[in-house]
């Protein structure tokens, strides 16, 4: 049944698709901001009306990479936040998967030292955590914000994998285990390929998170381990503020995200209602 | 070999093995992850707690560390900018959380229906949930501007004169409210949305045979289906508003006259600009305490609402 056009429906429609515009331009515009201006010449830039047709130009970005290091924190970035995904990926399915197989004895302390982890602010560890570095020499290197990141990025991924194991019978690792596989056979050459689309979403999360985070970083490196959001909020602290530059940086921690974001979209809704929602 | 150790009987000496393997296995499987949060994040909480009764300034390596008692958390509960920067946490949190909920739960609503080009829209909408809060305030910042920032244009245009927004003592913590909203209502609407769909569409299905009203349904079915999700997802929101920090470093470094200084920048700067590790640590067990306190209470209270349903 063809219901009539009224002028009631039409008015809906245009009220409701008019919000939709306003909303999508509130959470589009800033990301559509920066990204243009970082290809705007000086004269486009700061000016009172926005302008939304100029000639573009690279020359922002090759200012960018000929500052002394820029590839090279643009390198720390990548290498710091691929480590974590790694790090993160074994041993949070490790966990997880021990989590969702036995029962033993402290099953609940365990549970609740790693879902708390979970909670506790980075800054209520950092003043010990930054002494403990400076003494042994870490500040500054790699390996520390690795394992920072690594450590607080895995509560989350523990349980979301759990919420992806639990999904998979117990049959599988029986039938397994009576064919002879080891634990560890089972799990490396059985489990792990099972849970490949959890996988998938504890990797993006993780390296998403290691390469946004900013608090960690800002304490534990200095010149020459730095990633790419310290260098940021580095620059915006000069008293001429470089903006065309400082876009040009933002777009490029930026684009990483994205493209995740768009490219993923399926995994990202399963992985983080899982773990966000279910717990 | 394996056929015929299947077919006979196990021997004792290899079903004890096999039965203490399979006890151990768990822990080993444990072993990283539990001695990791062991070193790395319960060992320096207790070591914060130490260093919180010291006082220990580290960039005077010269001087003694002295234990001086409850000294610095006098200092800190007698410090008014404490004080003040408590009063913000709590603004930030209670409208930054609501607003973000009711704007996640908004669009979800309104999007629940089909029209065309609904699958670009939500992308569109996810598109900031992944950017890193340094980026975020970056851009807004930038927005913000008093003198060309894109902000003034738009509020221009309904006859709002110029403002500077983050050096404005009225304006800086709204803005940075904005920022926080438009960071995280992407992530509050999908975890909604999907939700929603998720739903058991009986008794929607029911209350409107019964003739219930749009508004009906939701106040009354709707929503009280989505409520275990909604609570976690506002302890989420809770707890990390209340620990904000990336957008104040970034934005207006706790200014214009410390009305945006926040729990979580005030120990930064106390542990890290005034290097003493004392109050810093005073102020960082503060907002542990807090942190866990709430997460606590409402992981209860949703227990307990699950509890009263099920009766």
């Amino acid at each position: 049944m063809k219901q009539p056009v009224t002028y009631k429906k039409i008015l809906f429609w245009m009220l409701f698709y008019f919000v939709l515009i306003c909303v999508i331009l509130f959470f589009v515009f800033p990301i559509f901001w920066i990204a243009t201006t970082s290809l705007k010449q000086r004269v486009d830039v700061y000016t009172e009306k926005p302008v939304l047709l100029f000639r573009a130009t690279w020359e922002n970005y090759q200012r960018v990479f000929q500052l002394q290091d820029f590839s090279r924190y643009l390198f720390n970035s990548f290498i710091v936040a691929g480590s974590v995904t790694l790090i993160i990926m074994y041993f949070g399915a490790l966990a997880a998967y021990a989590l969702t197989r036995w029962r033993f004895a402290g099953y609940n302390w365990v549970s609740l030292a790693i879902i708390s982890a979970r909670m506790f602010p980075p800054i209520a560890l950092l003043p010990s955590f930054f002494l403990f570095a400076s003494r042994l020499g870490l500040v500054d290197t790699r390996q520390v914000l690795v394992f920072a990141h690594a450590i607080y990025g895995l509560p989350f991924i523990v349980f979301m994998l759990a919420g992806f194991f639990r999904q998979i019978p117990r049959d599988l690792d029986d039938a397994a285990l009576i064919d002879g596989c080891s634990r560890w056979q089972l799990f490396n050459q059985i489990m792990l390929p099972s849970v490949a689309p959890g996988l998938a979403a504890a990797a993006i999360l993780s390296f998403v998170y290691s390469w946004n985070e900013f608090l960690f970083a800002l304490v534990l490196t200095r010149a020459s381990t730095k990633t790419l959001p310290v260098v940021i909020s580095e620059f915006i602290g000069f008293v001429q503020v470089d903006w065309q530059g400082l876009t040009a940086m933002a777009t490029i921690l930026i684009i990483p995200s994205i493209i995740i974001t768009f490219a993923t979209q399926r995994y990202l809704v399963r992985g983080l209602t899982a773990g966000a929602v279910k717990y | 070999m394996r056929f015929k150790a299947y077919n006979s009987a196990p021997s004792q000496l290899k079903r004890s093995s096999f039965q203490f393997s399979e006890m151990t296995t768990p822990f080993y499987m444990l072993a990283p992850v539990l001695a990791g949060l062991a070193v790395l994040v319960y060992f320096p909480l207790c070591n914060t707690i130490v260093l919180s009764f010291l006082r220990y300034f580290w960039n005077k390596p010269q001087q003694p560390i002295r234990w001086v008692g409850l000294k610095n958390y006098i200092d800190i509960f007698t410090d008014s900018l404490f004080w003040q920067s408590l009063s913000n946490t709590i603004v930030f949190m209670v409208v930054s959380t609501s607003l973000t909920l009711l704007i996640g739960l908004g669009i979800a609503i309104l999007i629940s229906r089909d029209f065309p080009g609904k699958s670009i829209f939500i992308s569109l909408i996810l598109l900031p949930m992944m950017i890193s809060p340094v980026a975020a305030a970056l851009s807004w910042k930038f927005l913000f501007n008093g003198e060309w920032g894109a902000v003034n244009y738009f509020v221009g245009l309904f006859g709002i004169p110029k403002q500077a927004w983050l050096a404005d003592p009225k304006l800086a913590l709204p803005a940075i409210i904005v920022t926080d909203i438009w960071l995280n209502a992407p992530f509050v609407f999908l975890v909604i949305y999907t939700s929603l769909q998720a739903l058991p569409q009986e008794p929607i299905e029911a209350a409107r045979i019964d003739g219930g009203t749009g508004w009906q349904i939701l106040s009354k079915v709707i929503l009280p289906l989505l409520a275990p999700n909604f609570l976690l997802i506002l302890v989420i929101r809770l707890m990390d508003t209340f620990r904000v920090f990336d957008f104040i470093y970034v934005m207006t470094s706790g200014g214009p006259g410390g009305k945006t200084e926040t729990i979580g920048f005030l120990s930064y700067e106390r542990t890290f600009r005034h290097f003493n590790m004392g109050q810093g640590s005073v102020i960082a067990i503060f907002l542990l305490l807090a942190v866990l306190a709430f997460s606590w209470y409402f992981i209860k209270t949703l227990q307990l609402q699950l509890q009263e349903q099920a009766k």
